[in-house]
């Protein structure tokens, strides 16, 4: 089942299926991340926003409304 | 032959800055990019014995298609042959513990047709983490030579300097193929820019607007140009994975075990907040206590060699400008460094060991809401401490609307120029009455006027946000790099750096109030000071009077002098103005004079009510305060200084745009006159609005 990444819990792990902008897609993959990828959410900040995911051995932080542009399953 | 330019370049984060302090120390010149805001650094190199070249430091990006205007500052030198800064050669910076990213960047450039070095950086981590990498493959997979650096260690950089003396071709291979279809349009944007590059061409079709091509678009691509881009770096990447599939022996294990542990107390619920809390209670430590010692050391080295210049030098006006004006304003800026030094030592410690990033995170949510962003929050600490290096900080805020936000508001916080005047003032009418035992209510008092200022920036930061329109936000991805021990060369090249810049950019404008307000204090309209001059000799040469009486004499002549002088002129001139606040032409004369600094307020007070420079002392100005609080309205008796005034005027410079110097780093950084003006305007009004209240309901 496919669900967004901002609707991840902390500590479980997905593989990115779509992501829904062209633009985050871009921002995502100058990190290196790409559709295919795992990535573990990791953190979350104290208020619920923003979300890290572990991801390629390093940490990404970003905001929930950009997250929710992402899908994982 | 021209001297060579190399330019370094990396993502950020991996440790492009630290190789180049490595390489230039403080050597380096810093500047701006021509027309914006982009810290240009650049230093000379020495290659070999008589082989020097220029390096330069290009900001950090993550590719060849800018997001921010560093990142397009990058992309424009490494694109435009014509650019003054493109270089002969260019040396990319990767993170070997994140290849894959980095070498992103490097085939882009590779494919721009640039020679280059490709140096794998952090070495020692590489070491560490118990990555085996085969650098001699990847080396003729690319086409290019490949060094193994740490910058950190400075190790591998004699290999560097070799590699980058001899380097002088481009990779002969390509590596991305362009799709077939958009030949023709290609041919035509290298005709027209005289280029060779087919991927130059290539990235001018994807972003016209980053290229100059005389007004002419190319023609619109069938998919929309964002998606040909993320097709482009996912073929690169491909090409990337097979690269390293031969390169990387041995991989690293996930986020560093260290990291993840540190994270999980630093980035808590709840210790994370206390421990930040903790960590801003340190920096204001220093910034007030331990700065205080170094500042007063200044104050009194400016004040003695003032005085002694005064008495060495013959007795003249240009003395007294120099003196009294140029030297005095001097020391108004140099008092500051020792502040300035510690922010920005504990700025740059929080940078170089990752926490910063941390502190964005926790940040970010709570600070939204008033149209702030998580990196919002140092600058308003700075705030404390000066407005001027704040303001200049707010350049990594990459949102745009809300690097302005802060900018606007960030002169509401309290910085260290006011307290001189909230020690004065306060000390007029709050008893100094024990609270609670460890409190005094003078304290309070003062704690209240900096919570009145930060909550006022809120509110400010929350109107600006409803009022500026600006466009959807922009995507907010931010890396949370591994900790790392701080590198003190890095830590104290920025200390150094910063210092000097607040000193240059306060400097030239200090310098020129202050001579400015110096000529309005010591001129008047013709014959007014030889009037004075007479009548107080005539007192001295017939009365019979001894030494103190002698001093009283020519401290009034000081005070008489500057009543008539045009400085007492224009404060007259206002006083119709100010009256509804409760102030008189005195304390006119005095704000007019604060626009050089806030704290020339007690030093002009004291001039007015005929006090040498030993009875004013800012900590403890008790005699001023006794002058002040005598003063008595010529027409009714009443005295001037009512709780109603102290007050008022406690609002007026808590409130008041009174800095010149931050309305002209205001305008340098925006690039424009318009924000400036704003500030200036915004904070008038509220500061007169909020004095006038208080005057009003208080007396």
């Amino acid at each position: 089942m496919n669900i967004q990444l901002s609707q991840m819990r902390q500590g479980e792990s997905g593989k990115i299926v779509k992501i829904g902008s062209s633009g985050m897609e871009v921002a995502l993959l100058n990190f290196g991340i790409a559709i295919g990828d795992t990535c573990t959410l990791s953190d979350i900040a104290p208020l619920g926003d923003p979300i890290a995911i572990a991801i390629n051995g390093t940490k990404i932080s970003m905001r929930k409304k950009d997250a929710a542009n992402v899908w994982v399953e | 032959m021209k001297e060579r330019k190399i330019a370094l370049i990396g993502n950020p984060n991996s440790g492009k800055s630290s190789l180049f302090n490595a390489l230039t120390g403080l050597n380096q010149k810093i500047g701006n990019f021509p027309g914006v805001t982009v810290d240009r650094k650049s230093g000379p190199l020495t290659i070999s014995k008589g082989e020097t070249a220029t390096l330069i430091d290009l900001p950090g990006t993550y590719s060849l298609y800018p997001s921010s205007e560093d990142e397009r500052i990058a992309c424009e030198i490494l694109r435009n042959p014509h650019h003054p800064d493109h270089p002969n050669l260019v040396v990319v910076v990767a993170d070997g513990t994140q290849l894959k990213r980095s070498l992103l960047l490097c085939t882009q450039v590779i494919d721009l047709g640039l020679p280059l070095v490709l140096a794998v950086n952090m070495l020692d981590l590489i070491k560490k983490q118990k990555v085996k990498l085969d650098l001699d493959k990847l080396s003729a997979q690319l086409g290019i030579p490949v060094v193994a650096i740490s910058a950190r260690n400075s190790s591998g950089l004699k290999d560097l300097m070799a590699t980058i003396q001899r380097t002088k071709e481009r990779s002969s291979l390509s590596i991305l193929s362009i799709p077939d279809q958009f030949q023709p349009q290609i041919d035509e944007i290298k005709k027209r820019l005289y280029i060779e590059s087919d991927y130059l061409a290539y990235q001018a079709l994807l972003r016209p607007n980053e290229f100059d091509l005389n007004g002419a678009k190319p023609e619109v691509p069938i998919q929309s140009s964002e998606q040909l881009i993320s097709n482009e770096l996912l073929v690169r990447y491909d090409r990337i994975d097979d690269i390293l599939s031969s390169v990387i022996l041995q991989k690293a294990t996930g986020v560093a075990g260290f990291t993840q542990q540190l994270d999980k107390i630093l980035i808590h619920k709840v210790f994370g907040y206390v421990i930040f809390f903790l960590l801003l209670m340190l920096i204001f430590q220093a910034l007030f206590t331990w700065a205080s010692v170094p500042m007063g050391w200044i104050d009194l080295a400016f004040l003695k060699s003032g005085a002694w210049m005064e008495g060495v030098l013959p007795k003249h006006f240009l003395t007294d400008l120099w003196v009294n004006g140029i030297w005095a304003g001097l020391g108004g800026i140099i008092i500051f460094i020792p502040q300035i030094a510690f922010l920005f030592f504990f700025i740059a410690v929080l940078e170089e060991s990752g926490y910063m990033s941390r502190v964005v995170f926790l940040m970010d949510r709570i600070m939204r809401p008033f149209g702030f962003s998580g990196k919002s929050v140092i600058p308003l600490i700075g705030g404390f401490a000066c407005a001027i290096p704040s303001i200049m900080m707010t350049r990594n805020i990459s949102h745009k609307k809300e690097r302005l936000i802060t900018m606007m508001v960030t002169p509401l916080m309290s910085c260290s120029a006011r307290i001189p005047v909230y020690v004065l003032l306060i000390a007029m009418f709050v008893p100094d009455t024990p609270v609670l035992r460890i409190f005094n209510l003078q304290g309070i008092a003062m704690m209240g006027f900096y919570l009145l200022g930060f909550i006022l920036a809120l509110m400010a930061a929350f109107v600006f946000k409803l009022i500026l329109q600006y466009k959807a936000e922009g995507i907010f991805i931010t890396e949370m790099p591994i900790y790392r021990m701080p590198r003190w060369k890095n830590v104290w090249i920025i200390m150094y750096q910063k210092s000097r810049a607040f000193v240059v950019e306060a400097g030239k404008v200090i310098i020129v109030i202050a001579v400015i307000l110096w000529l309005m204090a010591s001129f008047a309209p013709s014959g007014k000071f030889n009037a004075i001059d007479a009548a107080l000799d005539l007192k001295l040469a017939t009365q019979n009077l001894d030494e103190a009486q002698v001093a009283a004499i020519e401290k009034s002549r000081a005070s008489e002098k500057l009543r008539t002088s045009y400085a007492g002129i224009a404060g007259q001139f206002i006083e119709p103005a100010i009256r509804p606040l409760g102030f008189d032409w005195k304390i006119g004369i005095s704000l007019i004079t604060s626009f050089a600094a806030r704290e020339v307020f007690v030093g002009t007070m004291a001039t007015i009510y005929s006090l040498g420079e030993d009875d004013v002392d800012a900590d403890n100005p008790t005699t001023l305060r006794q002058k002040m609080l005598a003063e008595t309205d010529p027409e009714t008796g009443e005295p001037v200084y009512s709780a109603a005034v102290a007050f008022s005027l406690l609002m007026f410079y808590a409130i008041a745009m009174q800095c010149m110097s931050t309305l002209a780093v205001t305008k340098k950084e925006t690039r424009s006159w318009k924000w400036p003006i704003i500030m200036l305007v915004y904070l008038t009004v509220l500061a007169y609005l909020a004095s006038f209240v208080t005057y009003q309901l208080m007396s």
